[in-house]
């Protein structure tokens, strides 16, 4: 590795419960360098008890853990789950330790909180009732903490995080007119719950060319109230999305939206067929319950209106996607951990028509397919789907390719009558070579 | 693997992953997107730009050490094998290995469907960024095509 490069120790504090998490957190760090090291000139060192304590004998162990190891740490990452760790005789658990002196000394923590189910047999309640006051504490202190529900979810929420903080954090110079620092145009309230529809309209508001702030899961190391107020307060535009999570009274949702109607910068829209909280119902809302994102935006011209009113003209050219509230990259957990890169889009004179053309921010599979990944699909066609794949049928499935292929225009057309035939083919020997046409060891049939 | 089948396969991640809702978040690159995923330059965003000659930069002219072609390896080769014919960005195989499918038709009036990158068994004026292919059947497979996915819709 160039020696220009700044390092920066991340040091991953969690008790021995959460093994499989040490582990994805190495890796998603590991992707981080190899992703953006050489762009960002920078970096990152996991530094994990095992890989970095040498074995020395003392007083108390987790004391001189400390002195060797978390003193030369920038950030932690403290991931908890049923277990608080060892006691060392100052606060309850090693991992606790470690990262209330890292905080001591002004360094940066994430914390996240498994809520993985566990069965009841293998839990020690003792341990288990001291990572809830952990957790209530930090919660008391207006720590923003994050909790996760499945190993993928805890990956992708590391990977966005770790992407965005490391740049905030520590690629400041370089970034100085990243969209981060901005101000955004546009700050959007949602319920959590609604996540999932909510970055679809991002997408649709982003591709208007104006900044959004949404992405709440950005903020471990920020204290959650005032870091938001601030942004309200500085958004032209809050867009108010009511849903039946969000009108619910204890939904900070509520609070926001009070905050941006004093500030005469509150544009409402419904996600759910529902009547906003009393003292919201004079503005008009827009209705976006039947909102998708592969239709035509046409609809939405009276809401981009009313956000044109406050936010302004948008400052960035039409046409594109920016995905610059995104991670750098992603592994698709139905592809074998597959991973996309974002290849942010541009203007360029392309080959073909001599002409500059548009391109959008694109993820874009690091590799071509391979036959191992090939091979999983000829066994979803075949009935013999992975265990992820059973939320998906393959009738269900056959239906929307029938759909697909006869009502995707010009470009599948064809597609039909060949699902209808045929064969969806084809093996080759290597897992990690490509799939060709040379050999079809494996043939199964759609049935039509 | 045909079109049709790489295509087949974009709907179904795209349904697997939103649970048979969304048929629209994995596709086929298209043309104009793999050339400048390819061989796009980043550093001057206020000029028009031109692709790379080839993922790697301008130069050096292809060799060996950055990709599979002109049958010097007689095969497909594991994805990964040539580091320093990957883009800087980080993607693998863009030149040389297999054809790679394109969303779009070689032309309108025709049936075909374009094809980017070279291969195995191409020779090296196939690798470069901008080189078209005549595109082929939808339904037609042979041993050098392939396809590589893009997600245009955002996490």
């Amino acid at each position: 590795m160039d020696k220009k490069y700044k390092e920066v120790k991340i040091l991953i504090a969690s008790p021995s419960d959460v093994e499989k998490e040490r582990d994805i957190a190495e890796k998603v760090i590991g992707n981080w360098n190899i992703v953006n090291s050489d762009e960002r000139k920078l970096t990152i060192e996991p530094v994990l008890w095992e890989s970095h304590s040498a074995a020395e004998s003392g007083d108390r162990t987790q004391g001189i853990i400390n002195k060797q190891i978390v003193d030369t740490c920038d950030v932690a990452i403290g991931i908890f789950w049923t277990r608080i760790g060892t006691h060392t005789g100052i606060v309850p658990g090693g991992a606790v330790e470690e990262i209330e002196r890292l905080e001591k000394n002004n360094k940066k923590v994430m914390l996240y909180f498994s809520g993985i189910s566990m069965p009841r047999h293998g839990i020690d309640y003792g341990q288990l009732q001291k990572v809830d006051d952990f957790k209530a504490a930090r919660q008391d202190k207006g720590d923003l903490i994050w909790e996760y529900n499945d190993l993928n979810e805890f990956e992708r929420l590391l990977t966005h995080h770790l992407d965005i903080q490391v740049r905030r954090w520590f690629c400041e110079i370089a970034d100085s007119d990243d969209f981060q620092t901005e101000v955004p145009d546009i700050f959007i309230s949602y319920a959590r719950e609604d996540y999932e529809r909510v970055k679809k309209i991002v997408v649709v508001l982003e591709k208007q060319g104006w900044s959004v702030f949404w992405d709440r899961q950005i903020l471990p190391g920020q204290t959650w109230d005032d870091y938001i107020e601030e942004r309200i307060i500085d958004a032209k535009c809050v867009l108010v999305l009511w849903s039946f999570s969000s009108i619910d009274r204890k939904s900070y949702v509520r609070e926001e939206a009070a905050l941006a109607r004093e500030r005469d910068s509150l544009v409402p829209a419904l996600l759910d067929d529902v009547q906003p909280p009393f003292g919201f119902r004079r503005i008009h809302a827009f209705d976006l319950s039947s909102f998708s994102y592969d239709k035509s935006h046409d609809d939405l011209s009276q809401l981009f209106e009313a956000i044109r009113d406050r936010a302004g003209e948008p400052k960035k050219k039409n046409g594109q996607a920016l995905f610059s509230s995104f991670p750098s990259s992603f592994h698709n957990p139905y592809e074998h951990d597959a991973q996309y890169i974002l290849v942010p889009g541009g203007r360029y004179i392309y080959s073909v028509t001599k002409q500059e053309v548009s391109v959008p921010d694109l993820y874009i599979a690091k590799y071509p397919v391979t036959n191992r990944q090939y091979r999983s699909f000829i066994d979803f066609l075949s009935g013999n789907p992975f265990e992820f794949d059973k939320k998906l049928s393959l009738s269900h499935y056959e239906q929307v390719l029938r759909d697909f292929a006869q009502n995707g225009g010009n470009s599948v057309k064809g597609l039909s009558d060949y699902c209808m035939r045929n064969v969806i083919l084809s093996s080759g020997s290597g897992r990690d070579t490509m799939v060709t046409g040379s050999s079809t060891k494996m043939t199964s049939r759609l049935s039509g | 693997m045909s079109w049709f089948a790489a295509t087949a396969y974009c709907l179904w991640l795209s349904l697997l992953e939103s649970g048979g809702k969304d048929t629209g978040l994995y596709r086929l690159p298209k043309e104009a997107e793999w050339e400048w995923a390819a061989g796009g330059r980043c550093d001057k965003p206020d000029k028009p730009l031109k692709a790379r000659k080839y993922p790697w930069g301008d130069t050096p002219e292809p060799s060996s050490k950055y990709a599979n072609y002109d049958n010097n390896e007689g095969a497909t080769t594991p994805v990964g094998r040539y580091p320093d014919g990957a883009t800087p960005e980080g993607l693998y195989d863009m030149a040389g290995n297999v054809w790679e499918w394109m969303e779009n038709l070689y032309r309108e009036d025709k049936k075909w469907k374009s094809l980017r990158g070279g291969s195995w068994n191409n020779s090296s004026e196939y690798l470069a960024c901008s080189y078209r292919n005549y595109g082929f059947n939808p339904d037609g497979r042979l041993s050098n095509i392939g396809f590589r996915v893009v997600r245009p819709s955002p996490l």
